[in-house]
């Protein structure tokens, strides 16, 4: 009994080390992968700030790099451009998202919750370039009803077809949060002599906007890296234009676009990789910024 | 089977796999003479401009020879040295010549381009059919282009702004049209840059104060804008991109089409070659809308 006992527990705990081992791999394989990817992208794109100044870069006006003349990587146009779009993505998101999640997790009756709820994540799915095509042919011809405008791939254009992809995540990941606020506090509310809506708002939601903040910065990280459906919606014109009814462009879509005929090691080369050094920057200080406020709003509800 | 070792054979598979698909999945073409069929994978990349009739030339050749199996792709002639230089494309098909730098890296890289002219093509420039503006000076266009004018009454036209399509820096038709139209200025910077041919058709069609170039072939099928006729300066006589005047020089926007090989192509892609550049190959090239070099006019 006493020698099968020992190797049962033996083993066992062998099996533990293991497990604990293999976890604690994986987790470190994320981080490292997320800091090689920076390295790389530093590493290659670097060399550009040996030819331009890292000022030059943040504030030259015009991006003109195959230019036969005097090529120009000033960002500042594709920054705008990345902004503005992002800007009315997430103006148009935030409140339909939040909407849209209150009442599915809050309002809708199980059947339609069960109709609902698999529709928006079906809409995560569609792929980016069949959003992308959409926006092309349908988006921007409605909006050239709508406002008269002959310019009919812009930044709103863009903008609103990324408000379409961005929704279903925020959606799902605040319909999640939502329903997960324990019954009893919904409870307590209505036995105080709340009604449906004060229960919303006065407890749901506040104790849920963590994670709908969270939701929202998710939703801000798929606006902001979203390629395919700005670089085919918004026309591709490196301008700073505060007209919504104007063409921008990107930083995601001028490196797909400029990447496959860049010559390996060339200035133009790394000066698309120096983009793609600013795109993660951006992202990681908004994460950053996010994330301490999440903390901080989660903190108090304590 | 214990969880560890399944665990363990699982992750042996997947890599074996992993590697497996990845050692297949590389290296371009592996073309055989057989005594009686041509056989083998020809992959052929690069000018969007060129691509109606890239596709068109391979849909034939693979009717008559079965075996061999042809992939067209676009992105622009840039693309297609590119990818000819990193030996990813047996073909690159180009509206421009290739340049000394993409020759450099070529060459560095082991390829050598051989160039064959299998066609000409002009530029149109294509604006709304109620565009009040019928011909426009090569002088003009580059203005335009340049952001020098910015209404069309600076032209001839309505009071109303002039809104510019071109193609992304990856097009042979963008740096063609930057070199001779613009006497490699840079664009203005609201250019629109679209990603084809067919999208800046498309664009100028449904924006009445719209300015799009484009090769020829892409303006005959029905498309409702409007074509301008181009002089070559104010006092010369303003030409249409017919197939005469872009074969006699009259229209001043015309320029050669290439396909680039790496060496003197072997196999199923030298056949290939041989078939563009010959009766077959060169009547697609007018059908389409080309103009051919090679034929002889009857």
């Amino acid at each position: 009994m006493d020698k099968e006992e020992q190797r049962g527990r033996r083993d066992q705990n062998l099996k533990e080390f293991f497990v604990e081992k293999l976890l604690f791999t994986s987790a470190t394989i994320s981080i490292i992968v997320v800091i090689l990817i920076f390295a790389f992208l530093f590493s290659q794109g670097a060399p550009v700030f040996g030819r331009i100044s890292i000022a030059e870069f943040l504030t030259g006006m015009f991006w003109q790099p195959t230019s036969v003349i005097k090529p120009e990587f000033g960002s500042v146009p594709l920054l705008h451009g990345t902004m503005i779009i992002t800007a009315i993505a997430m103006a148009i998101s935030v409140p339909t998202g939040v909407v849209i999640a209150v009442y599915i997790g809050e309002i809708a009756h199980p059947l339609e919750k069960e109709i609902l709820k698999p529709l928006v994540e079906l809409l995560a799915g569609v792929p980016s370039v069949v959003y992308g095509f959409f926006a092309l042919v349908t988006l921007a011809t409605w909006i050239q009803q709508l406002t008269g405008t002959t310019s009919r791939l812009n930044a709103l254009n863009g903008g609103i077809i990324l408000a379409i992809m961005v929704i279903p995540t925020i959606v799902s990941l605040a319909e999640d949060v939502i329903t997960s606020v324990p019954k009893e506090y919904r409870e307590a509310s209505i036995a105080l002599g709340a009604s449906k809506w004060e229960t919303i708002r006065r407890v749901v939601l506040p104790s849920s906007a963590p994670g709908i903040l969270a939701a929202i910065l998710l939703g801000f990280g798929r606006a902001i890296g979203e390629t395919m459906a700005v670089l085919m919606a918004t026309g591709n014109a490196a301008i700073v234009s505060l007209n919504v009814l104007d063409s921008v462009r990107t930083i995601t879509a001028t490196i797909a676009i400029e990447t496959p005929e860049v010559a390996f090691g060339s200035l133009h080369y790394s000066a698309l990789f120096a983009l793609a050094i600013l795109l993660f920057a951006i992202t990681f200080v908004f994460n950053y910024l996010a994330s301490i406020v999440i903390r901080r709003l989660g903190g108090s509800r304590r | 089977m214990s969880q560890t070792s399944k665990l363990a054979l699982l992750l042996i598979v997947g890599i074996l796999i992993g590697s497996g698909v990845g050692y297949i999945a590389r290296g371009t073409q592996v073309a055989e003479l057989e005594a009686k069929e041509l056989k083998g994978t020809i992959v052929q990349k690069g000018s969007d401009t060129l691509l109606i009739v890239a596709q068109r030339w391979a849909e034939e050749y693979m009717k008559d020879n079965p075996k061999v199996s042809i992939s067209v792709a676009g992105g622009g002639s840039g693309v297609g040295f590119t990818s000819l230089a990193q030996k990813t494309t047996d073909i690159a098909d180009a509206s421009r010549e290739i340049k000394a730098p993409e020759l450099k890296t070529a060459r560095d890289n082991g390829v050598n381009p051989v160039e064959w002219t299998v066609g000409l093509d002009g530029i149109s420039i294509v604006v709304h059919p109620n565009n009040a503006i019928n011909e426009l000076t090569m002088e003009q266009l580059g203005k335009i282009y340049k952001g020098e004018y910015t209404n069309w009454n600076q032209v001839g036209g309505n009071d109303a702004p002039i809104v510019t399509y071109g193609r992304q820096s990856t097009s042979g038709t963008y740096d063609f049209f930057r070199e001779h139209v613009l006497n490699n200025q840079n664009f203005r910077s609201d250019n629109r840059e679209l990603a084809g041919n067919a999208e800046i058709v498309q664009s100028v069609q449904s924006d009445t104060n719209g300015i799009g170039y484009c090769g020829v072939a892409y303006t005959k099928q029905g498309v409702s804008v409007k074509v301008l006729k181009i002089k070559a300066s104010a006092t010369a006589t303003a030409y249409e991109p017919s197939i005469a005047n872009i074969k006699n020089g009259a229209y001043p926007i015309a320029r050669k089409l290439y396909v680039y090989t790496n060496g003197f192509p072997m196999g199923a892609t030298a056949d290939y070659v041989a078939f563009i550049l010959g009766p077959r190959g060169q009547q697609i090239l007018e059908e389409v809308g080309y103009i051919s070099l090679v034929r002889v006019d009857r």
